[in-house]
């Protein structure tokens, strides 16, 4: 077991001494998942408002569909948007294989349907007397509708926190659609693959590390956050 | 007629799901009028609420509103009138961003922090104290007094509440009473509330209508006598009080019938009254005595054995039977004062 104990030390020294591949590793990750987060937010949210809030044909197997693919595998999705965006595919001219917002693209895929069912359900599970008391005291339909998002602001926090946590954890589609180029492509979870694959477990080691603790800081921002409301 | 009607509804019908239905064929309500609606759950009170603040569309006929007739969800209407809904719903921010809200989505933000502590003075919150507090730190009556103050600052020109009074303690039950009348005599707030407390709302308004079984019935001053009925001879059914005692009625159209009874026509006396020909002679306890602010009568409130009767007489008749709240005191009134709704 020596080699986990020196493997940790080394990955200490990568850390402190700023080694340049693992930091590449590390800034690519926080591009990709601030990108695909931002994405999935910016659609996710209103989407999950309108599937909870609103009555409307089909929103059952709206619904279902939704909380179906919370499960969805990354390598299906890694599949999928390959497809769609190599040469061959429809969105081929595109030239996103093998970039950081096609990783992003996929990520955003598979997040996506996380945030929304996450705010659908915290929409849904508001109280009742909500619409009705902001309709008596004169709010519009726009008003109601962000006061709504409000009121379900917790709600739609952990949503997005749960999001982020399997954005930044995932490994199919990085690996899939980034293609794990030094430098360009690779990120935390598959260079971790990678390395240790290769039994060279300090930079393996280094970067769990550093996963770990971007799991925590999120974490602590939303255990923060609860507090002070 | 009234000379300045802020409502005037004709031939209203609103039906909830198969079985209720709120009838009302004319009723006008006065600007600045303060009015309670009074009756048993499920009679119609809050649905009648909920149209009058326009949040619910009946099916048939008219409402107008300042002499405006007004069709389906009309906003610039509805921004006139606030209700207070039974059990209040409370934003989940502070008090003071709760009571600033329906001031906020009219863009009206001027001198706000002065508006929003003289409306929490009107309900006894001291601003210093309570400003800030978030929506989980108050206790059932701070957070009652929190939503009308939200409504209050609004300035309507119709104020409706839906038992501000239920379940919550004595204290904000008294200051919701004060506030209410405080804001009817500064503003001239057309005040419409829906309680089941009889004494509360007697305190707290002018006029009463009792809503019974989806139908306005009178003015106030009757008394329900709800079933079961019993046969107790050929021409009379009695109705059995806690304690033995019964009351005696022409007989009902049904066993659950319903009987109304004017206050005007309840006698009392200091003693057990002999020479009457009231079929109708019953031991009781006063509970209660209200100035009515209008037409100057007295209501006295008379327990006879889990029923409260409301009597209603000059206060030249209640000096002379020196009637205070506590006192023993014997009603008569016939048999055929009874009239079965």
């Amino acid at each position: 077991m020596d080699y986990l104990g020196s493997g940790f030390l080394r990955a200490l020294v990568l850390l402190f001494s700023g080694d340049p591949e693992t930091y590449s590793a590390i800034i690519t990750t926080l591009q990709i998942s601030s990108l695909s987060i931002l994405a999935s937010l910016l659609i996710g949210i209103p989407g999950g408002f309108l599937l909870g809030y609103f009555e409307f044909p089909g929103k059952k197997q709206l619904r279902a569909l939704s909380d179906t693919l919370l499960a969805l595998p990354t390598v299906v999705v890694g599949l999928f948007v390959y497809a769609f965006i190599s040469r061959r595919g429809p969105l081929g001219g595109l030239g996103l294989l093998f970039t950081v917002p096609g990783i992003a693209l996929a990520q955003t895929i598979l997040v996506l349907p996380i945030v929304v069912s996450l705010t659908a359900t915290a929409v849904e599970s508001l109280d009742r007397r909500l619409r009705l008391t902001l309709i008596t005291l004169g709010a519009n339909a726009r008003q109601i509708a962000l006061r709504t998002i409000l009121e379900a602001r917790f709600a739609v926090l952990t949503a997005s926190v749960t999001a982020y946590g399997r954005a930044i954890s995932e490994v199919g589609i990085s690996m899939m659609i980034g293609g794990n180029i030094k430098w360009h492509t690779r990120t935390i979870t598959t260079a971790v693959a990678l390395e240790t694959g290769k039994g060279e477990f300090a930079m393996g080691i280094a970067l769990g590390i550093v996963l770990l603790a971007l799991a925590l800081a999120v974490n602590a921002v939303l255990v923060t956050l609860r507090r002070k409301r | 007629m009234a000379s300045n009607p802020l409502y005037r509804l004709s031939n209203l019908r609103f039906h909830y799901g198969d079985t209720f239905t709120l009838s009302i064929p004319e009723l006008e309500i006065e600007a600045g009028a303060s009015i309670g609606l009074v009756g048993p759950n499920g009679g119609g009170k809050s649905t009648l609420l909920k149209i009058l603040a326009f949040l619910e569309t009946p099916r048939e006929g008219e409402i107008v509103f300042q002499g405006k007739k007004v069709q389906g969800a009309d906003s610039s209407v509805a921004r006139n009138v606030t209700i207070l809904l039974q059990e209040p719903y409370l934003l989940q921010t502070t008090v003071f961003e709760n009571v600033a809200y329906g001031l906020r989505v009219r863009g009206k933000k001027e001198g706000l922090r002065n508006r929003v502590e003289e409306v929490l003075h009107r309900v006894g919150l001291p601003y210093e104290e309570f400003a800030h507090r978030k929506w989980h730190q108050l206790s059932g009556g701070e957070a009652q007094r929190v939503a009308l103050a939200s409504r209050l600052i609004l300035n309507p020109q119709a104020l409706l509440l839906d038992e501000p009074t239920a379940s919550v303690d004595p204290y904000s039950t008294y200051l919701i009473r004060q506030a209410i009348i405080d804001v009817w005599k500064t503003f001239r707030t057309t005040l419409i509330v829906a309680s089941h407390d009889l004494e509360w709302l007697n305190g707290a308004v002018d006029r009463i209508y009792k809503v019974h079984d989806g139908k306005i019935i009178g003015s106030g001053e009757e008394n329900l006598l709800p079933g079961p009925w019993e046969p107790c001879s050929a021409s009379l059914w009695k109705k059995v009080l806690e304690g033995g005692n019964v009351i005696l009625a022409p007989p009902p159209p049904h066993r659950e019938s319903t009987a109304l009874l004017r206050g005007t026509e309840i006698e009392l006396h200091v003693a057990e009254w002999k020479e009457t020909a009231s079929e109708n002679i019953l031991p009781g306890v006063i509970t209660g005595m209200y100035a009515e602010q209008l037409k100057g009568y007295l209501n006295i409130y008379v327990d006879i054995g889990g029923i409260t009767l409301l009597s209603v007489m000059t206060p030249e008749r209640a000096d002379h039977l020196r009637v205070l709240p506590g006192k023993k005191i014997w009603v008569s009134f016939p048999a055929t004062a009874l009239r079965w709704l």
